[in-house]
């Protein structure tokens, strides 16, 4: 919250400071909208916040964020430096110290048909990021065969965690943990989510032995990473792509592990999109770990081998099964390799 | 002999005044060429280091002489005040606080201070535009200043001598 | 007979030194405000002469009037 706060307006750091401490500490995002009250999400819950610090459900109630405050908090967010965040502003998130985003949105400037950055902003969500140190345990003893780094797929719905998971995999995997001595790590970080890197420095902790290559596109990034840093294991968010898939295979033939996460809802679903789809019948994966939200965002529905058998049933046995039960064909098989 | 050391007096501070007037319009054209090329210094932080003004400030204030160095400083200072206030007033106010400090002339304060209202406020390539005008507007000011040097320099030297020279006459 | 010289000579320096003044600023290219430096020389000399001239009367009146 510290880094938060330096960045806001004053009037606007007062109102927040007077939440109760166990709002304050537990806030995932401050909406900011100009000339329309502030919004404040916690514990999955939208409140609105009036001007005493206390939490509102009726938005005429809230205490308005003015446009000098909009002016001031982007001067305090660019370091008085527009020109700075240019890439950003393409983007439309900003990252800032201590790995936090500021999503956000006004008028777009458009320069031969494509988007040249955004003047007029007028709103903000800063999002606040929160360690989860730990979340990748359950599932490390699956990553290695051998002492090899396993060829891992995540498959998720959007929210459910995978970035977190990812991050906490690099870093487990860089510091060395119960399975595994420390490797090299390297991340392409196409959207400065994993590393959230401000100016090249990773404000998350990725681990000692991790090398980022920030807001490099993925196909591109994991070529370099394997020609100039030599890494034990590549970890990249998100492929879809056509040039994607044949990066990893690039990766795959040079004796670097791939650790990657996609969009899908399970197996079966992820094998049906035209570009992944070829990528898993090839065999390029050895592992898949299948997340869901099932029993609160991180839940892992399963994690499957190289014949899409299940080695894990859902690690939080919740009363209410995973809806999205992975259709392929999966018969029990218990084995630990590590 | 108490008139005559009063009037050695007088004619030494009149001479004196009228070297200073002299030495104004000499560093007033230094201190524009030091102006651009501080601009030229932002310019390049700010085109290739995509470096924030507070940064670059303080990179202008080490390496500028100290009259121009100030403002620069006292610029970054104010960026850096957590009390919000917006870039052109922290900018404005550095300026106005050291200008009298350097012997530079309202037209060169003009330029700095409309610079002031953009500087930090748009895309590169608008800040590169808007740095170009008001280099191009310092050269044509460094060349009326260079200009004024060379005619009045020595003008203002005699002149002082003489209205010193006048007034212990006129004493007498 | 006591004769002071030296408002003589004070008027001609102050109408010397107006006149290098008036060619310096007129070198500089400030021809107006050499044309104001040379008035206000002028009245200035033209003052002392006043003053003077007034206590040339007032001797005058002195000597042919005895009061």
């Amino acid at each position: 919250m510290n880094e938060i706060d330096s960045i806001l307006p004053q009037a606007l750091r007062r109102v927040l400071s007077a939440l109760p401490i166990h709002i304050r500490e537990n806030v995932e995002e401050i909406r900011l909208r100009q000339n329309l009250p502030v919004e404040i999400r916690f514990g999955q819950q939208n409140h609105f916040l009036t001007e005493a610090g206390q939490i509102t459900t009726n938005f005429r109630l809230g205490y308005v964020f003015r446009e000098e405050l909009s002016g001031q908090l982007l001067n305090q967010i660019s370091q008085h430096s527009l020109y700075a965040l240019e890439e950003e502003l393409k983007r439309g998130y900003i990252t800032i110290v201590g790995g936090h985003r500021i999503g956000i949105s006004g008028k777009v400037v458009m320069e031969r048909g494509e988007v040249k950055g955004i003047r007029d902003i007028t709103s903000f969500n800063i999002r606040i990021a929160k360690e989860k140190r730990g979340v990748a345990k359950p599932v490390l003893s699956y990553l290695y065969e051998r002492g090899r780094i396993l060829n891992t797929l995540i498959i998720s719905p959007p929210q459910c965690g995978k970035t977190t998971l990812l991050r906490d995999m690099a870093r487990s995997i860089s510091y060395g943990n119960e399975c595994s001595s420390s490797r090299k790590v390297a991340i392409v970080d196409e959207r400065s989510e994993l590393a959230g890197c401000l100016n090249g420095v990773p404000q998350r902790d990725v681990g000692p032995r991790t090398d980022v290559l920030d807001a490099c596109p993925k196909a591109v990034g994991m070529m370099m990473m394997i020609r100039s840093m030599s890494p034990d294991v590549i970890i990249v968010d998100e492929i879809g792509r056509p040039e994607d898939s044949e990066a990893i295979w690039e990766a795959i033939h040079a004796g670097v592990s791939v650790i990657c996460s996609a969009h899908g809802i399970d197996l079966a679903d992820i094998s049906r999109r035209p570009g992944l789809g070829k990528l898993i019948q090839q065999g390029a994966f050895q592992r898949y770990i299948v997340m869901g939200r099932s029993r609160g965002v991180g839940t892992i529905h399963g994690i499957y081998d190289e014949r899409y058998n299940l080695m894990q049933k859902p690690l939080d046995q919740s009363r209410n099964q995973p809806p999205d039960k992975p259709q392929t064909q999966m018969s029990q098989k218990e084995q630990l390799p590590c | 002999m108490l008139k005559l050391i009063g009037a050695v007096i007088v004619l030494l501070s009149a001479t004196m005044a009228g070297f200073y007037m002299g030495r104004q319009l000499n560093q007033r054209t230094l201190q524009i060429r030091g102006l651009l090329l501080a601009l030229q210094l932002l310019e390049t932080e700010i085109l290739y280091g995509a470096t924030p003004l507070k940064q670059a400030f303080d990179k202008l204030g080490r390496r500028l002489p100290p009259e121009l160095g100030r403002i620069f400083n006292t610029a970054s200072e104010n960026l850096a005040s957590p009390n919000g206030q917006s870039t052109q007033s922290s900018i404005q106010a550095a300026i106005d606080r050291h200008w009298s400090g350097t012997a530079m002339k309202p037209s060169e304060k003009e330029v700095l201070m409309s610079l002031g209202y953009v500087l930090g406020n748009s895309d590169r390539e608008d800040q590169k535009k808007h740095l170009q005008l008001a280099m191009s507007h310092l050269r044509s000011l460094e060349t009326e200043a260079r200009d004024e040097q060379g005619r009045y320099e020595r003008m203002y030297r005699s002149l002082g001598f003489l209205s010193g020279l006048l007034v212990v006459i006129l004493m007498f | 007979m006591d004769f002071d010289l030296t408002p003589v000579f004070q008027i001609a320096g102050v109408g010397f030194i107006v006149a290098i003044m008036h060619t310096v600023l007129k070198a500089a290219g400030k021809e107006d405000v050499a044309q104001w430096m040379t008035l206000v020389g002028f009245i200035l000399v033209l003052y002392m002469v006043a003053h003077y001239l007034g206590d040339l009367f007032t001797e005058v009146k002195r000597v042919f009037l005895f009061n």
